[in-house]
């Protein structure tokens, strides 16, 4: 605001309080002069002679006429009172008045720059966090939750700078992730491709050995046999390398993931001999848009490592749906030793895994990670007090009668 | 005794009379002190005056002296429907009354009238002072109550007051604060003297 406009409201206002004051005076003055007009008094005296005079004349109403006497004088007195004390009384009232008129401005003229103060604070750190957010910073907190503009465009700075800080991270995993699968799928075709070679190779050997040694024809088909079982054990080895390197994009259609986690319960309730499958409770249907075949390989998944992890334990896999915030989350918990904490921070990272040699190539879950980041949602693992927890998280579809 | 004797003690008598008539007198005796009045405070034109309006007249009495300072104070009003004067008087021993008929009488006692206060007088002077206000503490209390009660009916008749109090009843709110606070007794004469502590005779 500019110096000359203060001026002209401070200014205004003080000629306002005066002028208050001035016509406060005036009509308590007028009020007081009213209720002890000298006329009134006067008239109030002669009306006690007259009083006086008619007991005399009338004795036998003497008490009523005393009785009217003793109105009239205590009236008389009151307004004598008033009228000595008129003056004081007016000048306190003036003061009194005057004075909360005074503090009531100062009130507010102080709390309009407190105020101001606070909004230009505010402000300022609204602006500043906005530059950091231009320059791509993220994790940016305010902490001004109020219920005005200000804490409204504070809550939005904060979410954007939240998302923000959430798809780096996607995309950091994603890059990182298709790193790994041209690497994978250079490495699945420099092997496919000699391994195809090598095993025609040895059955061309093994006939013509056999042709040339027909009395150890038994050894070798063993011989054959046991080279094979090796070359099938690579090709098994290269086909998990070219499904990690050839995720392809999920066909969407909408479904019902609370049927569809139902169904899976009860097709596959003998697939993993000790684990039980328990079907999330709720009747009410929760619509998402996924494919279907790449969502029950991303829960055979998850379900698999739970039966490893338990080894000969029986043990149970439980499956529980909520809504929040235009998505729909499925959890899957199990009653397992839970994840080992030397992993937790790479756990989704390809070749991640606690197996021995032989008993798996630690790829499972970031192809179920991959497949649930191209559903736009996401697969992670939730602090559990026991067994392991996982979240996938899918967009909700919106319903078709809304 | 010669002729100029006799007429120096006429003159001094006649003289002194009134002189003593206006200064109040301050006495000690038997452990207590004792003060009588002078005329010079009723017979003034504007205590006259008041003295006839109706309402409580109240005399209130100061002695200050080297023991202390102690009050006493006496209240005269005139009953107008009978025509004469009700005087009480409330010092150390209580209060005591008494009813005079004109202002003559009333003048009379004035002058009669002795205050007693309790305790010594100490020596040397005494501060006297006496104040006159125009009207007596109850008075006062009456028209605060009959202006708040004023207010509130006009509230009801207005109707902007829900609630209301009770007339009768002392109201707190903030103008009955506000007439109470400024409605001061404030005195319409101020008389002070210095005057010398009398020991009397056991």
């Amino acid at each position: 605001m500019p110096r000359w406009v203060a001026a002209v409201l401070s200014a205004t206002a003080l000629a306002a309080l005066i002028a208050f004051g001035y016509l406060m005076r005036q009509m308590s003055a007028i009020t007081a002069g009213l209720a002890a007009h000298e006329e009134i008094r006067a008239a109030l005296r002669t009306s006690l002679g007259d009083q006086k005079q008619l007991a005399r004349l009338d004795p036998a109403n003497r008490d009523r006429y005393r009785t009217r006497f003793e109105q009239f004088r205590t009236l008389q007195q009151r307004l004598d009172v008033v009228h000595m004390t008129g003056v004081q009384m007016t000048r306190t009232l003036v003061y009194a008045l005057t004075s909360l008129v005074a503090v009531a401005m100062a009130m507010a003229v102080g709390s309009y720059f407190i105020v101001r103060r606070d909004r230009e604070q505010r402000l300022a750190r609204i602006r500043s966090a906005l530059a950091e957010l231009s320059t791509g910073r993220s994790g940016i907190t305010l902490d001004d939750h109020r219920r005005d503009s200000i804490g409204t465009i504070a809550s939005m700075i904060e979410e954007t700078s939240r998302v923000i800080a959430g798809d780096r991270k996607t995309i950091q995993y994603l890059e990182h992730l298709s790193a790994w699968q041209e690497a994978a799928r250079r490495h699945a075709h420099e092997i496919r491709t000699p391994l195809t070679a090598a095993r025609m190779e040895i059955e061309d050997v093994i006939a013509r050995a056999t042709v040339l040694a027909p009395l150890a024809e038994d050894e070798f088909a063993r011989r054959r046999r046991s080279i094979i079982e090796e070359l099938d054990r690579l090709r098994d080895f290269t086909t998990q390398y070219t499904s990690f390197a050839r995720v392809g994009k999920p066909s969407l259609a909408r479904m019902d993931l609370r049927s569809f986690v139902s169904d899976f319960c009860i097709v596959f309730r003998n697939a993993w001999p000790n684990l039980t499958l328990v079907s999330p409770n709720g009747s009410s249907p929760c619509l998402v848009a996924a494919d279907g075949e790449m969502l029950r390989q991303v829960l055979v998944n998850l379900c698999s490592n739970s039966s490893l992890a338990l080894g000969k334990t029986a043990g149970a896999v439980t499956f529980s749906i909520s809504a929040h915030r235009g998505q729909v989350c499925l959890d899957v918990a199990d009653d397992g030793p839970g994840v080992d904490a030397a992993i937790v921070s790479r756990l989704f990272q390809p070749y991640v895994t606690t197996r021995t040699i032989g008993e798996g190539m630690g790829l499972g879950l970031a192809i179920s990670k991959r497949i649930l980041l191209d559903h736009g949602g996401d697969l992670q693992l939730i602090d559990s007090a026991a067994g392991a927890r996982f979240r996938l998280t899918l967009p909700a579809a919106a319903n078709e009668h809304a | 005794m010669s002729r100029h004797a006799l007429l120096a003690v006429a003159l001094a008598v006649q003289f002194s009379v009134p002189l003593l008539a206006q200064v109040p007198r301050v006495t000690t005796r038997a452990g207590a002190m004792r003060v009588s009045l002078p005329r010079a405070v009723l017979v003034r034109e504007d205590v006259r005056r008041q003295l006839t309006n109706g309402l409580t007249t109240v005399f209130t009495i100061g002695v200050t002296t080297s023991a202390g300072a102690r009050r006493a104070r006496v209240e005269i009003r005139y009953e107008l429907w009978e025509e004469k004067y009700l005087a009480e008087v409330y010092e150390a021993t209580g209060r005591r009354s008494a009813d005079l008929a004109d202002f003559e009488r009333l003048l009379k006692w004035w002058e009669q009238l002795t205050l007693l206060f309790a305790g010594n007088a100490g020596v040397g002077e005494a501060d006297v002072t006496i104040d006159v206000l125009p009207f007596s503490a109850r008075e006062a209390a009456d028209v605060q109550k009959w202006l708040a009660g004023s207010m509130t009916k006009a509230q009801a008749a207005s109707g902007l007051a829900k609630n209301l109090p009770d007339p009768a009843q002392e109201s707190s709110n903030f103008f009955d604060i506000l007439i109470g606070t400024s409605m001061k007794r404030k005195p319409i004469v101020e008389m002070h003297w210095k005057v010398p502590i009398v020991a009397e005779g056991r």
